[in-house]
């Protein structure tokens, strides 16, 4: 090959004992030639080399960090084919552009993760908070013995009533309360599903055998709460202050 | 028991084929504290994966691939650890030397140190020294851990530690990764230089160190 000098790639005969028979100008160019072609590796590359640029595999193609003149240490793609004992090797520098991509993309990867994770974190925060203000949206307060009010707050909505009536039963259970007052009065809306648990809690209740006094209740809430009460017989009083005065005046 | 394929092994596979919520669910099921999963799950998968790239069986795009997903899943699993730590046991920052690009070791630090209750910082791969110098100066850490690989960098390790050393609230300099196992290494350092060849020698300083931080640095 005797236009060799003029390839416009890094190019190497070499023989079998790594020693460099010819090069291309560019080889002289880009790298330090020292003893042979394996002066041009790595260290750590060195084994690689070995195992994998040698006459019994005719045609290979390698990836191995080479000294340049520049840096001590750049990553190549190594093409080698051998012909009648000697090696023709073709050294590319492996596209400059992937360690630049894989740099911004480990930069825009991170960014996204901290978000990923912070917003989970919220996430959580959220959902605990939701939870404590579900928790303290139906507290059980008792007036009197056999009398105790749990006042409603905010929208009615089904995992609300579910915390809630976990805290009522709790305190029912081993109480001597005979009346208890629910107090619609700071009550928003109440969804489908809303009614369907609110059922369920005052069917509890009552298996438990506690009175349920309805008071507060506002126009708004009076359909839903009359569909309850045909299945219920729970008594109703217009407002709190008179259910208190009723109960334990 | 004989026939089940090491844990490292199944997590490098699962690296290589990018299948980072299959890695991350075998970190999450590894039944091991943390210092075992960076060590002999994380560390050993891609130690094996630089032995494959060694072998000419996968490319250096293959080994990226790896990274990033062992990376990903090494900051899920970590994630936790990150809380903010009122108590704290003092003020650490890992950061690689400038071009070093070997980051998973620092990272893998920097969660242990999170986990004992250190206030950590880590500033990443290829930190130049003017940076690390200012942030240094800026949050005033008490331990400033380096990391690098390759050994033509020991020099360039030198001016790291020279300048960090010599800062006036004179931080503790540590070093790891691999250039940390070259013999060479104690030549580049102080005498207060601390050298560290592998995690559980620096889980075990952390440990002993505790006590004194916690006398000196503590309200």
């Amino acid at each position: 090959m005797e236009q060799a000098e003029y390839l416009p790639l890094p190019y190497f005969k070499i023989d079998k004992n790594y020693d460099i028979l010819s090069m291309s100008d560019k080889s002289k160019q880009i790298f330090l030639i020292g003893d042979g072609f394996l002066s041009l590796i790595d260290e750590e590359s060195q084994e690689k080399a070995k195992s994998n640029v040698l006459p019994s595999i005719t045609e290979n193609s390698v990836e191995l960090n080479l000294k340049t003149k520049e840096k001590p240490l750049v990553a190549y793609q190594v093409n080698v084919h051998w012909y009648n004992g000697e090696g023709h090797v073709i050294c590319h520098e492996a596209p400059e552009q992937m360690g630049m991509i894989s740099g911004q993309l480990q930069k825009l990867r991170d960014r996204l993760e901290d978000t990923d994770f912070e917003l989970l974190e919220k996430k959580e925060e959220l959902e605990n908070a939701v939870e404590r203000v579900n928790r303290l949206s139906g507290p059980v307060i008792p007036l009197h013995e056999s009398v105790a009010i749990v006042p409603f707050f905010g929208d009615l909505l089904p995992e609300k009533l579910e915390t809630i009536k976990t805290g009522i039963l709790r305190h029912l259970h081993d109480s001597t309360i005979d009346y208890l007052l629910v107090d619609f009065t700071a009550v928003g809306n109440i969804s489908r599903e809303g009614i369907t648990k609110l059922e369920e809690l005052f069917h509890t209740i009552r298996l438990m055998g506690q009175d349920i006094v309805l008071c507060g209740i506002k126009p708004q809430h009076a359909q839903a709460i009359n569909n309850l009460d045909r299945l219920l017989d729970a008594k109703k009083v217009t407002s709190l202050s008179e259910a208190i005065y009723r109960y334990i005046g | 028991m004989a026939v089940m394929t090491a844990k490292w092994k199944v997590f490098a596979d699962m690296l290589l084929n990018g299948d980072e919520q299959a890695a991350y669910q075998l970190v999450e099921e590894a039944d091991s504290d943390s210092l075992t999963i960076y060590v002999e799950i994380m560390t050993k998968a891609m130690q094996y994966i630089g032995e494959l790239w060694q072998k000419n069986r996968i490319t250096v795009a293959d080994e990226h691939l790896a990274t990033s997903v062992c990376d990903f899943v090494l900051s899920q699993y970590s994630f936790p650890f990150k809380r903010r730590n009122t108590f704290s046991k003092g003020k650490i920052m890992f950061l690689c030397l400038e071009e070093e690009q070997h980051m998973l070791g620092s990272k893998m630090a920097a969660a242990l140190c999170s986990e004992k209750g250190w206030k950590t910082r880590l500033l990443g791969a290829n930190l130049p020294l003017e940076y690390a110098l200012q942030q240094a100066a800026e949050w005033e850490p008490d331990v400033i851990g380096l990391s690098a690989a390759l050994s033509y960098r020991l020099p360039l390790l030198q001016g790291y530690i020279d300048s960090l050393e010599n800062l006036a609230f004179r931080p503790q300099v540590i070093v790891g990764g691999r250039i940390a196992g070259n013999y060479n290494v104690y030549k580049y350092g102080s005498e207060e230089t601390a050298i560290f060849d592998s995690l559980h020698a620096l889980d075990q300083w952390l440990d002993r160190s505790r006590g004194e931080v916690e006398i000196d640095g503590a309200s």
